[in-house]
């Protein structure tokens, strides 16, 4: 005789859901007595140091007595806010540099309105990029400068390091796309690696929308995993429900995902066009206002950071980058985790800053 | 064997109603909760059966003056649980009918088939049938015209009874386009033929030929959706089946002893099936087609909703983004000319340094 298929009866069942009932009301009692601004992102200390627009340049506050000479400048992705990178004091990438003695800037994109919808690639790179890189430059009196770019920003720090490689002394690019095609990579394939514009006119998109709302963005992240990212997620939250520490703590995960700017219309359409589905970058095609971005110009020092398991940034589509930079000295460095676990995974936490501070430092 | 397949329906379908039940006590207890909560603005006086429901709008009262993160994340708190109840059912379901099939000599495997065949149809029978109703170019023109009376109401609604713009209107242009309201709205819909067929003639010309491209754009975007939702199905289709597969290797290794662990299998084979399809070339087609109607279809809105503001002198998107291209074209141009000034301040600058340190 078969066993019977479950090992529970009808009393656990209802033990089970008695215990998922409080805990979703314990949680929702929690929830409803907190306010935004009890959701803090950005832990550590910073100052304003340059505004263009709607663009501001920050300078963290320095917390060793002699930080290491050369700062760097973090560059972020268009998509969702820098701050991902200093969430929490205890997992903040930008925290655990400083300790380490780095002299960190970052920029803040903002959040583009309707006003902004005709900014370019070249808005962005060269005019509000090369400023932040220019103004870091002066205040420390250095003709060259670090800079770490993530994601998007990563592609965007090697289009500038490519056009001002006398401005750059060591480059890390961070999870950062290089080779679009790379076809195990869903998102390149919904922008049309494979099928090209049969995939997504973006002309069409750009046209319809203007600015490309941030909530249509993600709805499209949230598609690439549609379980655990809409369903999973939520059901694996209530068990931390009564604990209102590990709560904030997804909460300001949730915030920083939700908080997702406007995309800027026309830098959108010559991303999504000339990256994703031309893949310019590698083929030396893509130009920035009337220069061309050769990426053997990139002769600096370069640091690959990639995440092993990134659902977004295929590793073999970063891993491109020492095929196509024409620098000598290229290192690769990869950690077990995905594409936000790089900044908020407590190993990676342990192991990435000293891995960047000891090789800013060499 | 008839005896423990027996037995088999019977565990499952006992388990399955001890938690609906359970729920459902558990939901009037949250209406208590959720009346008794501090924000909640009206509470309602009768109870319903359905605890979801009724949650959800309890939540929305009680955090109305909770911000945006924490008022999400209840409300996909809440979404989420009310999944995970529906797996549950739907496991049952699946159990039930599979293992009836089996008691009746069929194969498991075979039983599987049959019964995801069952739900690939009764989920798909919605949107064929959608379609095919509404295939019928009159029906699918009244629908859209339906969409569009939504969608310009305010401007028609002004138009109509602003007393200043019928004066206005009847002395000049405006009369052809109020002729035109309707026309469109009240005759139009009805001879979709005379419509599609002759020319436009005089200042409705324009418009005509809006509408006919909005509906024909429409049309596509339905198309478009259907095809979608097709492929939706087939996909969760076949994540069922792949979830129904392993809680029944699960069973065998009498691994489930939870009603966690029932719906587990589902957690885990999710995402890797949809993977699997989102990235077949034919699914990013599709996809890409929904997207591409979807903008299509708004473009064309967007041109005749300003055909309504032109008359209501309200600027135009188009109007706007122009004034703002303008608008960043002149501040490249300030951003420009002031580095260009900088330059030759500092060139001059140098050039004095230079002659002095001469002198």
């Amino acid at each position: 005789m078969p066993p019977l298929p479950l090992k529970f009866n009808a009393e656990q069942a209802i033990q089970e859901l008695v215990e998922i009932n409080r805990k979703v009301l314990k949680g929702i009692e929690t929830l409803s007595h907190i306010r935004e601004d009890d959701i803090r992102i950005g832990a550590s200390a910073k100052e304003e140091i340059y505004r263009e627009d709607k663009v501001v340049l920050y300078r963290y506050s320095p917390l060793v007595e002699q930080p290491f000479p050369i700062p760097l400048l973090f560059v972020y992705a268009l998509v969702n806010r820098p701050f991902m990178v200093d969430l929490q004091a205890d997992r903040s990438l930008v925290h655990n540099l400083l300790k380490l003695g780095i002299d960190v800037y970052i920029i803040d994109w903002g959040y583009p309105s309707r006003g902004d919808r005709w900014l370019t690639l070249e808005d962005y790179i060269d005019d509000y990029l090369a400023n932040c890189v220019d103004v870091v430059r002066e205040r420390h009196d250095l003709e060259k400068i670090n800079v770490l770019g993530i994601c998007q920003g990563g592609t965007f720090s090697l289009c500038y390091a490519a056009l001002y490689p006398e401005k750059i002394e060591n480059l890390i690019a961070m999870v950062t796309p290089v080779d679009f095609h790379v076809a195990d990579g869903l998102l390149n394939r919904w922008a049309g690696c494979t099928v090209g514009a049969q995939s997504v006119n973006f002309d069409l998109m750009v046209d319809a929308l203007g600015n490309i709302p941030g909530s249509f963005m993600n709805a499209g992240y949230l598609m690439l995993k549609p379980f655990l990212l809409g369903v999973q997620k939520y059901l694996d939250v209530i068990d931390i429900m009564d604990n209102e520490q590990e709560l904030m703590n997804f909460l300001r995960m949730e915030k920083w995902i939700f908080d997702s700017p406007d995309q800027a219309g026309e830098a959108f359409r010559q991303f999504m066009k000339d990256f994703y589905q031309s893949n310019k970058l590698i083929k030396g095609e893509v130009k920035i206002g009337d220069r061309r971005v050769d990426l053997k110009n990139i002769r600096m020092p370069v640091l690959n950071i990639y995440a092993e398991q990134d659902h977004l940034v295929p590793p073999a589509s970063s891993l491109a980058l020492e095929e196509y930079c024409g620098s000598e000295d290229y290192k690769a460095l990869s950690f077990p985790t995905g594409h936000i676990g790089m900044y908020v995974s407590g190993k990676v936490q342990r192991d990435l800053p000293p891995a960047i501070a000891s090789w800013l430092k060499r | 064997m008839e005896e423990n397949f027996k037995d088999w329906i019977d565990q499952v379908e006992a388990i399955a109603k001890a938690w609906t039940d359970a729920q459902k006590a558990i939901g009037e207890k949250w209406f208590e909760f959720l009346r008794a909560a501090p924000l909640a603005s009206e509470p309602q006086r009768e109870m319903s059966e359905k605890w979801s429901k009724l949650a959800q709008e309890g939540i929305a009262a009680w955090t109305a003056s909770s911000e945006a993160t924490a008022k999400g994340t209840a409300q996909r708190l809440l979404a989420s649980q009310e999944a995970w109840m529906k797996t549950v059912e739907l496991a049952t379901q699946a159990w039930k009918a599979i293992v009836s099939k089996m008691e009746s000599g069929e194969e498991w495997q075979s039983a599987l088939n049959h019964y995801m065949d069952d739900v690939r149809r009764q989920s798909l029978q919605s949107p064929e049938k959608l379609f095919k109703s509404a295939q019928d170019v009159g029906e699918l023109w009244q629908l859209y015209l339906q969409e569009f009376q939504k969608l310009v109401q305010p401007w028609v609604k002004g138009l109509q009874q602003a007393e200043a713009q019928v004066g206005r209107a009847a002395a000049g242009d405006g009369s052809a386009l109020l002729e035109l309201s309707r026309l469109y709205w009240d005759s139009i819909d009805q001879s979709v033929g005379r419509l599609l067929q002759s020319p436009g003639l005089g200042s409705t010309r324009e418009l005509s030929d809006k509408f006919a491209k909005g509906f024909a754009a429409w049309q596509d975007l339905r198309e478009a959706s259907v095809a979608y939702q097709v492929m939706l199905v087939e996909a969760a289709t076949r994540v069922l089946e792949q979830a129904f597969k392993e809680m029944s290797s699960m069973a065998e290794r009498g691994e489930i002893q939870s009603v966690r662990q029932w719906v587990l299998p589902l957690e885990r084979v999710a995402d890797p099936v949809f993977a699997e399809i989102f990235s077949s070339d034919e699914f990013v087609r599709v996809q890409g087609r929904l997207l591409n109607a979807s903008m299509a279809y708004s473009i064309r809105q967007r041109e005749i909703v300003e055909q309504f503001l032109k008359i209501s002198d309200i600027p135009t998107r188009n109007e706007v983004d122009e004034i703002h291209h303008t608008l960043y074209a002149q501040r490249k141009e300030i951003k420009a000319l002031k580095k260009a000034l900088a330059e030759c301040t500092a060139k001059i600058n140098r050039m004095t340094k230079n002659r002095r340190s001469k002198v």
